[in-house]
């Protein structure tokens, strides 16, 4: 590159600003692109309005502060931050920043890579709660916690967010109602797509939690298309660890919220089975109303449950299911490819789902010899007249 | 403009289009490829093409390169239409590139990015200014300014009250 001024001067700095700004995104962190400040007085601010700003491995996160705090642009496009091993008031700090001028997209990523011991970590705030702001203009929201406990924040409107994305991280008690609480259609007008994944919710007291269980809740994702009600979710798709924990009342609670859904799925994953052998004075009962009351799914359509182990309360839960689903068409029941079924139960099924509706169309997958099989079809539709 | 003219016309379903540099050089290029520039494709759009589409700040010399460019990667976007060579394989359209972007010396470069970015050419856009940040990225400030020609209008003080003012970005 020995072509120095060869092309007649310093074109690059003729540049206009929004092209620089591509150039200086295109290095790939906020602090090469605040370095370039010292080239010349062309580039001295340039960095201050960029829209976008990456701090990809960052330990300290002082210097992110005092980055935000130079950071000029009145909106701040998008902010991804990679943090190895911080102290949870730091990050609370650097989001209590970011959520002023945030419009955008969030990415944040905790990453715990010592193991310290209690006291050390106790001494240095590590074991305290992620705190997170709200984040009144921000659209999108990724964040990964190393299974740290968070807290969010006990009022303020996420306006415009549409995308939540939480991943690896632990509620207490407390939170998990909590959580109910901010994904409504007060606190997100806007939401559209919700993950959690791998959350842990720590309930050691048998209190209700609103949205988890002691399941851990592996993806469920939630899309939702009239924006003016939550729940009015149309397709529910949960992926649930339930680590020998019954799933009816978790899944009951959610429904509950979200009457107006026209497909369910459920894709169970019983991996971890045998972990925990509850009783019926476990959390995951909780709540017990869930037998005995009534919610109507006036425009469930179509449900799909995968990889059932065949326990006698899933049995119940796809009946109790039926129960609430007057215009179901299609309900499809897939059993795990190590469970037997017998004959009976799923008899037993077909013939509750045609004393429910005459209109259902049940089918219930078994594996036997390694293949899918499909049990017996059965359209209970009136035969056309011809 | 040989080349250009010469897939035009076997092209079937295409319309034709022609784009006058700021030096009056014309090229005949199918809507197809002259799309990828979104400009002209609003253009397009809105019916403005018929007496061709004049580009008064782009040269001869940089609009060739932009329609070679263009011609190579029309395959991405419409894949219909006949063979020929346009069916470039991804290999070959990344090698196109490649070689295209190691070969931009510092004018030429900046002013396929003035090019790209008044087109409104997204892709094109994105690689020369990656070539650029790659050109930055592992050097010192003086190594930069004499690899960009950019004269330090500061003076030693001010230079140091900008590394303070930014400490964050510089103590590593």
């Amino acid at each position: 590159m020995a072509d120095g001024g060869g092309g007649g001067g310093d074109l690059l700095s003729a540049l206009p600003d929004d092209v620089l700004h591509l150039i200086l995104l295109r290095l790939r962190s906020a602090a090469a692109a605040a370095r370039i400040s010292v080239l010349a007085r062309r580039w001295r601010s340039l960095w201050t309005t960029l829209p976008e700003l990456r701090f990809p491995a960052v330990t300290d996160l002082a210097r992110v502060t005092a980055a935000l705090l130079s950071h000029d642009a009145p909106l701040l496009h998008r902010l991804e931050l990679c943090s190895h091993d911080p102290a949870p008031h730091e990050v609370a700090a650097v989001l209590h920043l970011a959520a002023r001028s945030l419009a955008g997209k969030l990415l944040l990523d905790i990453v715990m890579r010592k193991k310290r011991n209690p006291v050390a970590a106790a001494a240095a705030g590590i074991g305290a709660a992620f705190h997170i702001p709200c984040f009144r203009k921000a659209t999108d929201i990724s964040i990964r916690f190393a299974y740290l406990t968070i807290r969010l924040p006990p009022f303020g409107v996420f306006a415009k967010l549409s995308v939540l994305r939480l991943t690896r991280f632990r509620l207490d008690d407390s939170q998990c109602d909590h959580l109910g609480d901010i994904v409504s259609s007060e606190r997100c007008p806007s939401l559209q797509a919700l993950t959690l994944r791998n959350s842990q919710g720590l309930s050691n007291q048998p209190s209700a939690p609103r949205l988890s269980s002691p399941l851990s809740m592996v993806d469920c994702e939630f899309l939702m298309e009239d924006m003016n009600t939550l729940p009015a979710i149309e397709i529910l798709s949960l992926r649930l660890i339930t680590a020998g924990h019954a799933f009816g009342p978790c899944v009951f609670q959610l429904l509950r919220t979200s009457t107006g859904v026209r497909e369910l799925h459920l894709d169970l994953d019983h991996h971890l089975k045998g972990e925990v052998s509850c009783s019926s004075g476990c959390i995951c009962y909780k709540p017990s109303n869930w037998e005995s009351m009534d919610i109507c799914l006036n425009f469930l359509q179509k449900v799909e449950i995968n990889n059932l182990s065949g326990a006698e309360y899933e049995i119940c839960f796809v009946k109790r299911l039926l129960t609430w689903t007057p215009v179901l068409k299609m309900i499809t029941v897939m059993f795990g490819p190590s469970v037997t079924v017998s004959e009976e139960v799923c008899q037993e099924l077909l013939s509750f789902s045609r004393r429910c509706s005459p209109g259902i169309c049940m089918e219930i997958y078994l594996h036997g010899n390694r293949a899918k099989v499909m049990y017996r079809a059965v359209n209970l539709k009136r035969p056309r007249d011809d | 403009m040989a080349a250009a003219a010469a897939e035009a016309t076997t092209d079937g379903g295409g319309k034709m289009i022609i784009l006058i540099s700021a030096d009056g050089k014309r090229f005949e290029v199918t809507e197809a490829v002259a799309s990828q520039s979104q400009l002209i494709s609003n253009m397009i759009e809105d019916d403005c093409t018929e007496n061709g589409v004049r580009l008064p700040n782009v040269d001869g010399d940089i609009l060739t390169m932009v329609v070679d460019y263009c011609n190579m990667h029309a395959g991405d976007a419409a894949a219909a239409g006949d063979t020929m060579k346009a069916s470039s394989t991804e290999e070959e359209l990344k090698k196109f590139d490649a070689e295209l972007v190691q070969a931009l010396e510092n004018p030429v470069l900046f002013k396929l990015i003035l090019a790209a970015n008044f087109l409104n050419i997204k892709s094109l856009l994105d690689m020369t200014c990656q070539r650029v940040a790659d050109m930055m990225s592992g050097k010192t400030p003086e190594q930069m300014r004499e690899t960009f020609s950019i004269e330090n209008d500061f003076t030693p003080e001010e230079e140091a009250a900008i590394r303070q003012e930014n400490a964050w970005a510089f103590d590593d």
